[in-house]
């Protein structure tokens, strides 16, 4: 099967998880990558490093060069027929993406793709991943986003030989949305969605009236800082730091809760974290029964008494 | 000016979702218990637009669902949050995001209306994909994930939650716009505006009228449930913890 992968795009920038597209699009066959946007020709260089990808497209006329997801469906539109799998990672680019090419092809988009069977079956969290669905892989051309974290790229090292950059020069252009600003996120800190340690925080803060605690902690640990929705709503932490189904699902190695009740939506974004630590001064909340370690301790007191170790 | 908010009805999202227990094959999710409730993301969409018509940007506000005749009493509770209309397709089964992508599609062929806001998922399915979809359809443009916006005259400005940041774009209008949690605090339906949803039009309109085929090519084969997490091991003190994060190397 052949597949193509558009590379995501971060502010303007390559999408580092454009990895865990590469790693999921080889369980189907080789991998095309087609790079655009901002900085097509760095990110088209990155991605011809990675094991695995066998060319890459690179758009290169002005219309492409800006962010504009209606011109570029135009372009993954003409590609299509060349394709078996389109194929991006499930961030706010994709997810922007390819419904729109997938209508462009009549055809209804796979999102949040969690597994691909050997047998090519894939499975897909419903319902706050409280249930996994299964689905037989429709006829081509598919149409899918995988959740990024589903698919370590860990056995992907950089290539040294580099695979071949195709230039496409075509103009597209629809004159619809019009990009004006990228305005990046205050957080400093690694992404939550690739950090390897995630410390969040939740209403327990509040009593602070800052996120210092978490920050402290993360900084200890060289963690990733994330949010339930709780502390966002409460203006405790920005929007972009919310893990959970409506925010960004994660799967570290540890995450630790402070202060985090727990619910639904919150659980089903940490379900696939390896260790889950809960600190919370109520020893019914509910991310205690989910996690791994729980203590039950007010997280003033315990985080510093931690901090000092 | 005309909008239009596709709506869907979902299981309540603050309620646990668990597998059928009868022994019936396959087993699926048991939602007979969980009452429907507007989808969390399609009230911020519903909000916005009356907010629009009540700053007299918007004339008129219609909601459409293409669903089963459950969906009928949230419809009229979208009525008391606000909408002028309410236009019901009816559909008994599962249906795809095409084919509900083609149903509203049809049905803005029949009036003319100038901006969609739509929810940016339903949390039941988490697909994500009627929004972008209709604006493929319709060849309008779109803006997802978004967290503010102002109309003024035949422009969308708006800033969208992207990875890393915020994105500030502007839309010709008509166009697609699907809604961030963070662009309203939806309102609460009052008592009379209840009584008065009551009288509100809420129209039938069949997809076979609208030429659409009722289908689903992502026909869903199996359910399962996730495999269960170990048990929680409850600590005494920070000292355990201390111990345990640094047997595991993540404290040095």
């Amino acid at each position: 099967m052949k597949v193509l992968l558009v590379i995501g795009d971060r502010l303007g920038e390559y999408d580092p998880l454009t990895v865990n597209g590469v790693a999921a699009g080889l369980h189907f066959g080789d991998v095309t990558v087609l790079a655009a946007g901002p900085n097509s020709q760095k990110k088209a260089d990155k991605a011809a490093q990675i094991n695995g990808v066998k060319e890459v497209l690179l758009a290169t006329h002005p219309t492409l060069q800006k962010p504009s997801v209606e011109n570029l469906a135009m372009l993954v539109n003409e590609l299509t027929p060349s394709f078996d799998i389109i194929l991006a990672v499930t961030s706010t680019f994709g997810s922007d993406l390819i419904p729109r090419v997938a209508a462009l092809a009549n055809s209804s988009p796979i999102t949040g793709v969690w597994a691909i069977a050997k047998d090519h079956t894939l499975t897909r969290p419903i319902n706050a991943g409280a249930v996994l669905a299964q689905l037989n892989l429709p006829k081509p051309p598919v149409f899918l986003t995988i959740r990024p974290t589903a698919f370590p790229a860990n056995f992907i090292s950089n290539n040294t030989r580099k695979a071949k950059i195709t230039v496409i020069d075509k103009s597209y252009e629809c004159n619809l949305s019009q990009h004006k600003t990228y305005t990046p996120s205050a957080n400093v800190r690694p992404d939550p969605v690739s950090a390897k340690i995630v410390v969040a925080g939740g209403g327990g803060l509040q009593a602070g009236g800052s996120f210092e605690l978490v920050e402290k902690l993360a900084d200890r640990l060289n963690a990733a800082v994330g949010a339930s929705r709780t502390a966002v709503d409460m203006g405790l932490a920005s929007n972009d730091l919310q893990i959970g189904q409506t925010g960004r699902c994660i799967a570290p190695d540890l995450y630790i809760a402070l202060g985090i009740s727990g619910a639904i939506q919150h659980l089903a974004g940490i379900k696939d974290a390896r260790m889950i630590v809960s600190i919370n001064s109520d020893p019914n909340a509910p991310l205690h029964g989910a996690a791994d370690f729980a203590l039950t301790a007010d997280i003033f007191s315990a985080v510093p008494e931690l901090l000092k170790k | 000016m005309k909008l239009l908010v596709p709506i869907k009805m979902v299981p309540n999202p603050t309620l646990p979702v668990r597998m059928s227990r009868d022994t019936a094959t396959p087993q699926k999710p048991d939602l007979k218990d969980i009452p429907l409730v507007i989808n969390p993301f399609d009230e911020n969409a519903l909000e916005e637009a009356v907010l629009l018509r009540e700053a007299q940007i918007a004339s008129n506000v219609t909601v459409i669902s293409v669903g089963p005749d459950s969906w009928v009493s949230e419809m009229r509770t979208a009525l008391a949050l606000g909408a002028d209309k309410a236009v019901h397709i009816p559909c008994d089964k599962q249906v795809s995001p095409l084919t509900i992508a083609k149903c509203i599609k049809q049905f803005i062929a029949l009036e003319d209306i100038q901006l969609i806001l739509c929810g940016r998922q339903g949390v039941d399915a988490d697909n994500g994909s009627v929004g972008p979809m209709l604006a493929a359809l319709l060849g309008w443009g779109q803006a997802t994930f978004v967290s503010k916006l102002s109309v003024n005259g035949n422009l969308a400005t708006v800033k969208r939650e992207v990875d890393g940041g915020t994105q500030e774009l502007t839309l010709p209008l008509p166009a697609v716009i699907t809604t961030d949690l963070s662009l309203n605090t939806p309102r609460y339906a009052s008592l009379p505006n209840i009584m008065l949803a009551k009288r509100k039009p809420l129209e039938t309109l069949s997809a076979q009228k609208l030429g659409v085929e009722l289908t689903h090519e992502l026909e869903i084969i199996k359910y399962q449930t996730p495999p269960p997490r170990p048990p929680t091991t409850r600590l005494n003190s920070v000292a355990e913890l201390e111990s345990i994060l640094s047997k595991k190397g993540f404290l040095s």
